[in-house]
Parts: structure tokens; sequence; C-alpha cells
């Protein structure tokens, strides 16, 4: 592959099937949803929650994610080549505003990146963190200079692995990456299981409250939490599909995306929530969860500070996984729209992002402001727009029958149209204009 | 446990954890590119 082709976005692609299944995972769990899915479920009466994340996942999510993949397989371009040949120069516009939500997410998102690997130092520098969590989480995030020094380090990474291409680059890391975020998990959760009295926060954490699946909240927090955890919107899926073969089951793959993503969040949950009940801490604190609640609880397990840090590099390894698609999309479309090589939008994009991170580092007001319009409007009003056209303007069933039928394992019927023209699409909608509400 | 949390464990383990690893072994074996 040559890094210096214009067209090289096209020219690479998948080496195997399962190398896109771990990339497109690897985009899909992120430091967000390893601690916000426990902490929801946790928040919602275990199973209960889980239930309605499953449902969702089905009749919304697996639609919708099945046409974003196929169009980029279909065109083969980035989302600003995609939609410019199919809708024009409004279409290469509305391509720049999707890449505009990775770029944007690039700005902040290796910040929390950032504070995790503040964490890992501690941890071997002494873990200071013990005697007073919540100061020390404070002065941690007073640091600004250290905190920016690590987003300019993970943004460097992340450029350095994105120029090998997707193949040697992106592929490559995430078949490393995920295996021992995975395996990481699985041995936290072993010890947490095995510890004395462990049964009373494994009861909190599992029992179903099935009477909770009559609050609209907890679907409306399950809908927002499965729409938008699998990168629907903003040109993930269709730009990893595009580096999918003409013969690939993207129907049959993206369910196994879907449901090992599920599996993921289940494990955090498993890992965190129960000991978090059993030590008497509070498992609905968000960020203070990992970061406050997680250290103390780790600390009074034998030889505690080693599963802390497991946790934290299995945080850490879910972050850049994720950043390395957030390069992707912009990178990819200034290849299509600008005819630069990918070394050159690779570039660009590290020192837009090393930029935009200055004020998300330094203000709060700033961070929290570029946290909503990017990671809430954009998201919305890019999964709304896309899934209408795809849905009802090139047509349901023309992308099940033409698109992804034909190479699926399975043969889908038309029920798939109908929840995604009627369920998935009035659901992406109201999102849209709850997010843009939110503006004023 | 409560017999609620077993079900959820067995959910969870079984079907969760049984259908991403068949899925991942299916794509394994039949790894079209």
């Amino acid at each position: 592959m040559s890094n210096d082709n214009a067209n090289a976005a096209r020219s690479d692609g998948w080496g195997s099937r399962i190398g896109y299944i771990l990339s497109t995972l690897g985009m899909s769990v992120g430091v967000g949803a390893m601690w916000r899915f426990p902490m929801l479920t946790a928040k919602y009466g275990g199973g209960a929650f889980v239930l309605a994340f499953v449902i969702i996942s089905i009749i919304i999510v697996i639609p919708a994610g099945w046409a974003e993949s196929a169009l980029g397989r279909k065109y083969k371009k980035s989302a600003v080549g995609t939609l410019g040949e199919i809708a024009g120069k409004k279409g290469t516009a509305f391509g720049y505003l999707m890449a505009a939500t990775p770029l944007g997410l690039m700005f902040y998102y290796p910040v929390i990146m950032g504070t995790v690997l503040m964490y890992i130092y501690y941890t071997f520098a002494g873990a200071p963190f013990l005697e007073n969590s919540e100061a020390f989480y404070t002065s941690v995030n007073d640091n600004r200079l250290a905190i920016y020094l690590c987003v300019v380090a993970i943004i460097i990474v992340t450029a350095v692995i994105s120029l090998k291409g997707i193949q040697k680059g992106v592929e490559k890391c995430c078949k490393i990456l995920l295996p021992i975020m995975f395996l990481f998990l699985i041995i936290i959760c072993v010890r947490v299981f095995m510890l004395d009295g462990i049964t009373e926060g494994l009861n909190f954490y599992l029992s179903p409250n099935l009477k909770g699946l009559g609050n609209v909240n907890l679907w409306m927090e399950a809908a927002g939490m499965a729409l938008f955890a699998v990168g629907l919107g903003p040109g993930y899926l269709l730009t990893y599909g595009s580096y999918m073969s003409d013969k690939a089951d993207l129907a049959t793959d993206f369910v196994t995306v879907n449901i090992t993503q599920l599996l993921i969040c289940v494990l955090c949950g498993f890992a965190t929530i129960p000991a978090v009940v059993l030590f008497g801490l509070d498992p609905t604190a968000g960020k203070g969860l990992i970061f406050q609640s997680l250290p103390l609880v780790f600390s009074q397990i034998s030889g505690g500070m080693i599963w802390f840090v497991l946790f934290m590099v299995a945080l850490f390894f879910a972050g850049l996984s994720t950043t390395l698609s957030m390069m992707e999309i912009p990178v990819t479309c200034l290849m299509d729209g600008l005819k630069w090589s990918r070394a050159k939008g690779i570039a660009v994009v590290t020192i837009v992002s090393c930029l935009g991170a200055i004020p998300c580092v330094w203000n709060d007001a700033f961070f929290a402001f570029t946290d909503n319009l990017v990671g809430n409007v954009f998201y919305c009003v890019t999964a709304a727009v896309i899934a209408f056209y795809l849905a009802w303007i090139i047509g349901a069933k023309k992308i099940r029958t033409e698109w992804y039928n034909p190479t699926s394992a399975l043969q889908y019927g038309s029920w798939v149209d109908v929840l995604y023209k009627f369920i998935a699409v009035p659901a992406f909608a109201y999102f849209a204009i709850t997010a843009i509400l939110s503006l004023f | 446990m409560s017999m609620g949390a077993w079900i959820m464990l067995i959910l969870y383990l079984g079907g969760l954890g049984g259908g991403s690893l068949a899925l991942i072994a299916y794509s394994l074996k039949k790894d079209q590119i």
C-alpha cells in the first residue's frame, strides 16, 4: 500500500474478517461505554436495563448499522466521497459535517484517556490517590499541562498507527489491543467473583427489576447508549464498511460486533459494580466510579493495585482503539474531498486535534460545550439525516435486497425495512430534535 | 444468589458469552475477506 497515493483509502482494506470485527468493536467500545454502561445498569435495576438495550439493538441499531455499513461497501469511499456521489454538493457538505464529528471528539476524548494514563503512572508511584481519592482526582484534573502532554502523546501514537494504513495499522493494532483488553476484563471478573461476600454485589448487579421496564427514562437511556455506542451517524460504519470486500458477510459481522460489544460492557459491570456495592460505595457515581471509587475498592483486595492497573490498561486500550477510528474518518474525507495523501491528511488532523485540545484541557466550560455540540448534537443530527436518507430516499428494501442480503449467510425479510423506516428513523429524529433543543 | 440473579448470570454467560464466541468462531472459520 502506498501512503502517498490519493486513492490509498480504497487501495487498502481489511486483511481478514476477524480484523474487521475487532476493529469495529474497538471503535464502538470506548472509555465512555466502559464506565457508563455499568453505571446505568446499576441505576436501572440490573437485567431490566440490559434487556432494554438488547431489544433496542435488535429493532433499531442492527437495521441501521447494516444499511450504513452497506452504503460504505457499495461506494468504497469516505463519507465525503460517498455522499458527494449520491447527493452532489449538498452530500459533500454533509459528509464534511460527518467528518467534523470525530474530529471534534479528538479535541476532548483523549483528555479522559490522559487522566487514565496519569492514574496508571501514579499507581506505580505509590498510589497516592488512596489517601484522599476525591482531592487527588481534583489535583490531577488541575494539572492541565501534564494532561495536555498526555493528550498530545495519545494523538501522536494514534497518528503513527494510522500512518501504516487500515490493514497494517488499525487492524493489526486492534487485533492486539482488543484480545488483551478482553483477557484483562476476564481476569478481573474472576478475581472479583472470588471475593468473600460478593453475592450481595452480584445480586445487586444481576437481579432483574422488571418493573423498571415501565420506566420511560430507562428506555431513553438504553436507546441513547445502544444507538451511539456502535458509532451510527458520523461515518464510522460507513468508512469501515468501505474497506470491506464485495464478498464479505457484513450483516453477520455487524451482529457479531453488536453482541460482543454488549458482552464487553456487561463484563465491565461484573468487574466493577459488585465489588463497589460490597465495599459500600455508590455504584452510580459515573466517572467518579472509575477514578475515585475503584482505587478504594481494589485497594481492599489482596494485590489490589495490580487489578486496578489491569482495569486502567483495558480502559486505555479501549480508548486507543476508538481514537484510531476517530482519526480515520476525517483523514479519509480529506483524501477523497481534497485529493490529499494519507500522510498529509493524518498530519493535518493531528495538528488540528492537538490545537483543538488546548481549550478543552484548560477550560472546563469549553470541554462541556464541545462534548454537547459534537458528542450529542452533531452525532444525533448526522445519525438522523443519514438514516432518513438511506431508509426513505435510497430505500430500505433496495439496501436490504441488493446491498447486504446477497452476501449474507441469512436472508433477512421485509420486517427489517419496517423496523428501519418506522422505528429507527423516528427514534433518530427524536434524539436529533432533543439534542438541538439542548443548545437553547 | 437470588434465583433472578442466577437466571441473568446464565443468560449473560450463555447468551452473550456463548453467542459472541460462537459468532467469532464462525467468522474465523469462514474468514472471507
